[in-house]
């Protein structure tokens, strides 16, 4: 079995152990194999009255040409439904390179005592890994024939992940803040009105990135510190420019995640981008989001009623500048994903966006561990002469598992989107240094296309699998009753006919 | 050289790095309500200044002994000075009485009888200017007078009526040398050798205790303590030993009041740093010193809260703001106080009338004084409710704004975590948390 998200992979392992554990009680509990064997009994005598009712007056029974052979298929029922239950194989859980998911820290979490591999009857073991096979042969060459960034199977989401995390990042360290603040109120005010408007500039992204004209004012204003020196507002720049770089370095194992963020970017953007401007990245988003969290805080409290600071006045402008248009704004929107706008403080992203990773792989898995687990009472079914459930089962499974090529092209399709002449000129402006407005730029679109997306992978999957059922079921009835086909009748009239003529 | 630049930058930015970015270097218009503007502050006036002493005026005239024989003689010698009857009179004064003259000669006799009617005529013109010059120089002494006049009757009953003998019996060395009758009743003793106006009369109305004795000095200090004794009369400022008018005892008041506020106080708390709960470094005590002879103290811990919460420059206007509404609560409950107790004093029975006017003139002075310096004040005080409202008001949002601070790095290191779990959950099996 695979899966490229533990998401996925957890149902399946809880659809495993329950698979395993219905198998043991369908077989060791009385109940059921008194059951079955009623089922059966049932099933016989039924048949036998119907082949018997020939030789009884019509006027007691309906009477029903059974052949004899329905008795041979009575026995072959039972002997498959008894072959679902036979445990003669394993199943494990693995991702598409082929590692085990039992291992994953995720799993290890999520799941009471993972196994590696499960006992599973041979028919399912068959059932399963073709449909198993077959979804990743069509997963491995979508995601080879579409990939532009990086594998979807092997680093899901990759691309998201890395700048949606970069564009998370928060100041939680009080004097990095307070030193923030304290720029902001003291310089903001006494600089902007005095800067000089050219349509290049944006007065502030160069109050943090180098830009010599700025630096000159900045370095006229004169701040009396409480010991009563004086301290420049260049130099309370360059200590907050020194600070968010320190920042991420000095903090305990977020050097690592930095550096994991890096990885991403590198994936994602296929290098195109330095190792600077992702540290400038993810230190305008910090900026950003505090700004965002000074406008409005993420106890829900309306700061926007109080009197503008500095910092409000900066997150106010900074929302401005987005207003998602078009088709997929408007998607955006209607499923939800537009709600943050001009208030999207990190943690609420950061949490729709986990929401947005996790829906359809929740979705996904949760039908496929209903499926899995509901193997061993298609027995009865089987028993009771209904065996095209095998089939249903067996179709259910697969369109299931055909979700993941289809949001592999989706994904690589959306991720293409992404990297718009927009989101790319944005990206490089943060090559140069600090810039509130790309950062917020790069993460808002990234932040939109995923919601966008992560609806289109509910509504394409659960799509396809009823219109495959929807197509399939049909073929599978038998309600009619067996007659030569349609051109038989035809040319036995037409024969008939000629035969006439000649005779 | 080299070393020395890089010694010096490294010790700027270690400078630099220490820097509290808590304060704010520029003033919000909120933060002029806080500050009290001196308008037409004058140090001439401002400044303390001691008022001289009136101490031991003294007996200017002798009116009080008349000598009515030498009075009669002076006035009939004046009367037969020579420039106006040659030297007619001059014998007759010299060696004979009256009687005598008009044994000798009738016309002499109707002369001197005129002569000694215009001498009784100038007599009592004498005494009556004497009268006045008395009442001119020193009418605070007459109580001696007074005193001698009383023995005098006295002495009359006791001889008799004799009064030449009354004169002498009540004749002493010298005419201070009498005890007084005590103003602060007989209660608290028949005699006293000096009389004290305000001491007595509070002896009297039963003031007593440590905040009557400070309400009274602070009487004495504002319209002065009449001490009659030894024929004479001083005036005395109470342990201050110098005049305070409303106004400088205001301008003391609120010296007074800003350097325990602000200099001690809230510099106390301000150097504790922001770690420490700013309502265990104030006593209870110095709490009530800020509120002298008030129950209840006007600032309570909050307002301290307020104030340590503000930003330096902010910190001195609210303080200077603070201290000055306080000041000014405190001066009008004394001086409303020293009004009280003048009006209570000018009651006393056992003050002459002249005392009980002095009294009344005095409370009258003072509150002619403290109505000019209120009304000057006012135009630049705050009533301290409003002052207390400012201040806990701007501390209030300050405090919310430090709560908020406090609250969102909280959140925001909350965030930092649930970003990280929900990123770094090896959900991918790539992106995984390491720490855990």
């Amino acid at each position: 079995m695979f899966s490229n998200t533990a998401y996925e992979a957890m149902y399946q392992f809880i659809g495993l152990a329950l698979h395993e554990k219905f198998i043991e009680a369908i077989t060791s509990e009385k109940v059921f194999r008194g059951f079955l064997l009623i089922t059966f009994g049932f099933l016989f005598f039924l048949t036998t009255v119907q082949f018997f009712s020939r030789y009884l007056p019509g006027s007691l029974i309906q009477r029903k040409s059974v052949p004899l052979s329905k008795y041979v298929k009575i026995v072959l029922w039972l002997f498959i439904g008894i072959s679902l239950l036979r445990v003669g194989g394993t199943s494990t859980v693995k991702r598409f390179n082929g590692e085990p998911w039992s291992a994953n820290r995720y799993i290890k979490v999520h799941v009471v005592q993972p196994e590696k591999s499960y006992r599973v009857s041979f028919i399912f073991e068959l059932l399963s890994g073709t449909a198993e096979g077959v979804a990743w042969m069509i997963s491995r060459v979508v995601d080879n024939v579409f990939g532009t960034s990086h594998s979807q199977l092997d680093t899901p989401n990759f691309f998201f992940k890395a700048i949606m995390f970069a564009g998370a990042s928060t100041v939680d360290d009080p004097k990095l803040n307070r030193q923030i603040n304290f720029y902001t109120n003291e310089c903001f005010d006494r600089l902007i009105p005095h800067m000089k408007q050219a349509a290049s500039d944006k007065k502030l992204d160069s109050l943090f990135s180098k830009n010599a004209a700025a630096d000159h004012l900045l370095s006229d204003i004169m701040l009396e510190m409480p010991d009563k020196k004086f301290i420049s507002c260049l130099d309370l720049k360059n200590q907050v420019r020194q600070g968010l770089a320190d920042y991420a370095r000095k903090k305990p194992g977020e050097g690592e995640l930095v550096e994991m963020s890096k990885l991403g970017f590198k994936m994602a953007f296929q290098g195109k981008f330095t190792p600077e401007s992702i540290e400038n990245f993810q230190a305008s988003s910090r900026l950003v989001n505090h700004y965002l969290d000074q406008h409005e805080g993420s106890l829900g409290i309306q700061k926007g009623s109080q009197l503008p600071t500095s910092a409000g006045r900066a997150a106010q402008y900074l929302n401005r500048l987005f207003s998602w248009d078009g088709l997929l704004g408007s998607v955006g929107y209607l499923f939800g994903g537009d709600k943050f706008q001009g208030a999207a403080v990190a943690a609420s992203r950061s949490q729709e966006f986990s929401e947005n990773l996790a829906r359809a792989p929740h979705v996904a898995g949760f039908i496929k561990m209903l499926i899995i687990a509901s193997f061993p009472w298609l027995v009865f079914f089987v028993v009771a002469g209904y065996w095209r459930v095998l089939f249903y089962w067996f179709l259910l499974y697969l369109s299931v598992l055909l979700w993941t090529p289809i949001w592999t092209l989706l994904y690589h399709i959306m991720v293409g989107i992404s990297q718009s002449s927009e989101v790319m000129a944005a990206m490089g402006e943060l090559g140069d240094g600090i810039s509130l407005y790309s950062a917020e730029l790069v993460t808002s679109r990234i932040y939109h296309l995923y919601a966008v997306y992560s609806w289109l992978q509910l509504l394409t999957g659960t799509l396809f699998t009823g219109m495959l059922l929807y197509f399939i079921r049909p073929a599978l009835q038998d309600h009619q009753e067996d007659s030569a086909p349609e051109f038989l009748e035809t040319a036995q009239r037409g024969a008939t006919k000629v035969a006439g003529a000649v005779l | 050289m080299r070393v020395l630049l890089f010694a010096s930058a490294f010790f700027a930015l270690h400078t630099a790095l220490a820097a509290d970015f808590r304060h704010s270097t520029r003033q919000s218009p909120g933060d002029y309500l806080l500050r009290s503007l001196d308008q037409h502050q004058d140090n001439v006036f401002d400044s303390f200044r001691t008022v001289e002493l009136g101490a031991s005026i003294g007996i200017g005239s002798d009116c009080g002994r008349i000598d009515v024989t030498s009075t009669l003689r002076a006035s009939l010698k004046n009367m037969l000075d020579a420039k106006y009857f040659a030297n007619i009179g001059q014998n007759i004064i010299g060696s004979s009485p009256m009687l005598l003259a008009c044994y000798f000669s009738p016309t002499w006799c109707a002369i001197l009888k005129h002569s000694q009617v215009g001498a009784q005529y100038l007599s009592q013109m004498r005494l009556d200017q004497c009268a006045v010059i008395d009442k001119y120089v020193d009418s605070r002494v007459e109580e001696f007078y007074q005193e001698r006049q009383s023995c005098v009757r006295k002495s009359i009953e006791a001889n008799s009526g004799d009064m030449e003998q009354a004169m002498e019996g009540c004749k002493g060395n010298k005419m201070w040398d009498v005890d007084l009758t005590n103003w602060a009743g007989k209660r608290n003793g028949e005699k006293v050798t000096s009389n004290k106006l305000l001491e007595g009369s509070a002896k009297w109305a039963g003031f007593e205790g440590e905040a009557a004795n400070r309400s009274l000095d602070l009487v004495k200090a504002l319209v002065g303590e009449t001490v009659v004794s030894k024929g004479g009369v001083s005036v005395e400022y109470g342990p201050r030993q110098s005049a305070l008018t409303p106004r400088t005892y205001l301008q003391s008041l609120e010296k007074g009041t800003y350097e325990q506020l602000c200099g001690k106080i809230v510099k106390r708390i301000e150097d504790s740093g922001p770690e420490t709960v700013p309502d265990k470094l104030v006593s209870d005590s110095e709490l009530k010193a800020l509120s002298p002879g008030f129950e209840i103290p006007l600032i309570d811990r909050q307002t301290i809260r307020a104030l340590s919460m503000m930003v330096p420059s902010q910190r001195r206007q609210a303080c200077k703001t603070l201290s000055d509404a306080l000041s000014m609560t405190v001066f009008a409950s004394e001086m409303n106080r020293s009004l009280d107790i003048l009006t209570t004093l000018s009651q006393n029975p056992n003050l002459p009338p002249n005392r009980k006017q002095e009294i009344e003139q005095k409370r009258r002075a003072l509150k002619d004084s403290l109505d000019a310096a209120v009304s000057m004040q006012k135009q630049r005080s705050a009533p301290i409710n409003d002052a207390l409202a400012k201040v806990n008001q701007t501390g209030a949002d300050l405090y919310d704004q430090m709560t908020q601070q406090a609250l969102s790095t909280d959140s925001d290191q909350e965030v930092s975590n649930r970003v990280r779990a929900r990123f770094m959950d090896c959900a991918d099996g790539v992106m995984c948390d390491r720490r855990n």
